[in-house]
């Protein structure tokens, strides 16, 4: 046995370091037994494994790409905007051009996400050339694109009728059983870890949100990756949102996004304090969304009051964000 | 040269000066009229907007739109910026009233009519045109009551912070109480994100509860979601669902094969137009008897639903299944 190994058997366990890591992974678990003991008939079901899955999807869609940008330091406020935008675009366009072909569907879907994209890649430009506030800047885009979105339609909705079935399908059908929703899900989430942990873009984009100006003065470019990392988040807040939209089989222009902002941000905080604490990675933001998800169903499926999921889930982000800090401060 | 240059600039002005005068005078004489809405984007509160703006235009009055997107406080504050701006009239859209009592008192003190459609009763207000929701939740609530034969599990959706919700709720405990044999689970939706929620929810409860017989929704919009859930887990034929609203997606749904029994239907293209014509009297002094107005809904089942692109007929219909046999 060498020193070093002797240091290391002698290191006596660091409980805020564990919770630091794993506080997260250890509520969610604490969660679905005391729901499983609760509605053991129900809550632990693969059914209702599904329907969890199901439910955060959008949700985890957004935060995903939300979870990018915010790997290179910028804030996007605008991804509500952007999913309503997905939504309602991609239903008015197939309701205009009512056809119901697989290609037409795939093909007005990716002109939305380019659109997307470059009004992603818009904010990226912005706040990178002109050095404003990634804040002020997203919120003030939401404004644009809400109002864009609200003078196309006359604030009407693209009814079910409108809408074909081929799009509905996709954020109502299944493949071998499992939602597609849950399927689209876990392909960004698959391309996007891939991209963040396994290329040489996505740990530059780390190295730019460690330190932007080290990272900088080794070559990096921060504008090409604030582009990068803004456009990849408006693309994601478009596909949840046209998830939604084939979900529901409307095309709203109003009330979309909104709902999943914040919850977006809670997700993806609470996944930066999971497993690397302080930092914002793939894994992190999908363990915060099915938190949510879990506690939102777990209590309605005991049947317990709306107000109380509002607590809980703001209770666990509290807990969260202390276990994350603690760390910090152990570190320091 | 110099003379004939004076001589145009002073026509120039004289004519800019008359063409002023004329415009002011002319804005005097035309009535404007501000509506507020705090969510313009709901189908039925579009409808009877667009009704009223149509009727006030068809007037020739000046009329100026505000959707407040949600936001009760914008809309307060754009509702005074028209009393400021000398604005002959408030008409207020589905915003609570119990929530605009600033403006109401506002318009008072400007003496000005404040007309609303949907909103609640509150002192002040010159009139509220909708219909008796009170009755309409338990319209609503008794054809469901009828369907199950008085057993049963009941799921009910609703956002009570609006006071037309609140009194159609107010309809289905009415009649609830009278039924021990029914189980009720509540569900006070988060709003925004009504329609997303409604769907999860009903999921959930699909899954928790495998004795759901029916759903009562306060209004379309969740009613819609929740028949999606309900026909996205194939239960259509043992869950259905009643609401009230009478929007073209409920109208639409009910049509179909699908759980969507019924709604109760409003007038809300004539409760815009109404909200206009009772305007028009009070800016002639003419006010009305009564601070509540109310218009006669209909009762829509798959049986009564008009054709695709039709409007209800709401001078013949029925309002009780009892007279649709």
């Amino acid at each position: 046995m060498t020193s070093s190994d002797s240091a290391k058997a002698a290191t006596p366990f660091n409980l805020m370091g564990f919770l630091a890591r794993y506080g997260t992974i250890l509520s969610l678990v604490i969660l679905i037994i005391v729901f499983s003991i609760g509605r053991p008939e129900v809550f632990p079901t693969l059914r209702n494994m599904f329907n969890v899955l199901n439910q955060v999807s959008i949700l985890g869609i957004i935060a995903i790409g939300l979870t990018v940008c915010m790997v290179v330091g910028l804030f996007d406020l605008s991804i509500g905007a952007m999913a309503t935008f997905g939504g309602y675009f991609a239903a008015r366009f197939l309701a205009e051009i009512g056809s119901d072909s697989v290609l037409v569907v795939a093909g007005v879907m990716i002109l939305v996400l380019v659109l997307a994209m470059l009004i992603g890649m818009l904010n990226g430009a912005l706040i990178a050339r002109l050095g404003i506030s990634p804040i002020v800047e997203t919120l003030a885009m939401s404004f644009i694109v809400t109002g864009l979105i609200l003078g196309v339609s006359g604030s009407r909705t693209v009814n079910p009728s409108e809408i074909t079935m081929t799009f509905q399908w996709i954020g109502q059908g299944r493949v071998m059983g499992i939602p597609n929703a849950v399927l689209i899900l876990a392909a960004t989430a698959f391309v996007l870890w891939l991209f963040l942990e396994h290329t040489q873009s996505g740990r530059n984009m780390y190295a730019l949100g460690g330190n932007k100006e080290a990272a900088r003065l080794s070559g990096i470019s921060f504008t090409k990756y604030a582009l990068m990392g803004m456009a990849i988040a408006a693309a994601c807040a478009a596909l949840g949102g046209m998830v939604a939209g084939a979900n529901l089989g409307s095309g709203r222009p109003q009330g979309v996004g909104e709902t999943y902002l914040l919850n977006a941000f809670v997700a993806v905080f609470i996944g930066a304090s999971t497993l690397k604490p302080g930092k914002f990675h793939v894994l992190g933001t999908c363990i915060g969304v099915l938190l949510i998800g879990v506690i939102n169903n777990g209590l309605s499926t005991l049947g317990v009051p709306t107000f109380w999921q509002y607590i809980v889930q703001g209770t666990i982000l509290i807990l969260a964000l202390i276990s994350a800090s603690a760390n910090s401060v152990r570190r320091a | 040269m110099k003379t004939t240059n004076l001589i145009g600039r002073i026509s120039l002005v004289a004519l800019m000066g008359g063409s002023i005068l004329a415009s002011a005078a002319q804005a005097q004489d035309t009535i404007q009229v501000g509506i507020v809405s705090v969510n313009y984007n709901s189908p039925s509160v579009q409808v009877q907007t667009d009704a009223a703006i149509a009727a006030a235009e068809a007037l020739g009055w000046e009329v100026e739109l505000f959707d407040g997107q949600g936001d009760q406080v914008a809309t307060n504050n754009a509702a005074i910026a028209f009393i400021d701006r000398g604005f002959d009239a408030i008409i207020n859209t589905a915003s609570a009233n119990p929530q605009m009592t600033a403006v109401i008192a506002y318009a008072k003190e400007a003496g000005i009519p404040f007309v609303s459609t949907f909103s609640g009763l509150v002192p002040g207000i010159t009139a509220d045109i909708g219909s008796n929701n009170t009755a309409d939740g338990v319209i609503a609530a008794t054809e469901l009551v009828g369907r199950i034969g008085g057993v049963g599990h009941v799921i009910k959706m609703n956002w009570t912070v609006l006071p037309a919700l609140a009194e159609r709720d107010a309809g289905f405990h009415a009649v609830m109480s009278q039924f021990p044999g029914i189980t009720i689970t509540e569900i006070e939706l988060k709003v925004p994100g009504q329609v997303d929620d409604a769907y999860n929810q009903m999921t959930n409860l699909m899954l928790a509860n495998d004795d759901i017989v029916a759903v009562w929704a306060g209004w379309d919009e969740p009613g819609t979601a929740a028949a999606r859930a309900i026909e996205q887990a194939g239960m259509s034929d043992k869950i259905f669902v009643v609401s009230m609203d009478g929007t073209q997606e409920a109208l639409s749904l009910i049509r179909g094969e699908g759980p969507y029994e019924l709604t109760v239907a409003y007038d809300v293209e004539r409760m815009g137009v109404t909200a206009v014509e009772v305007t028009a009297a009070a800016l002639k002094g003419n006010m009305p008897g009564t601070q509540l107005l109310t218009l006669r809904p209909c009762l829509i089942t798959e049986d009564t639903a008009p054709p695709e692109g039709q409007p209800i007929d709401f001078e013949n219909c029925e309002l009780f299944s009892g007279e649709m046999q």
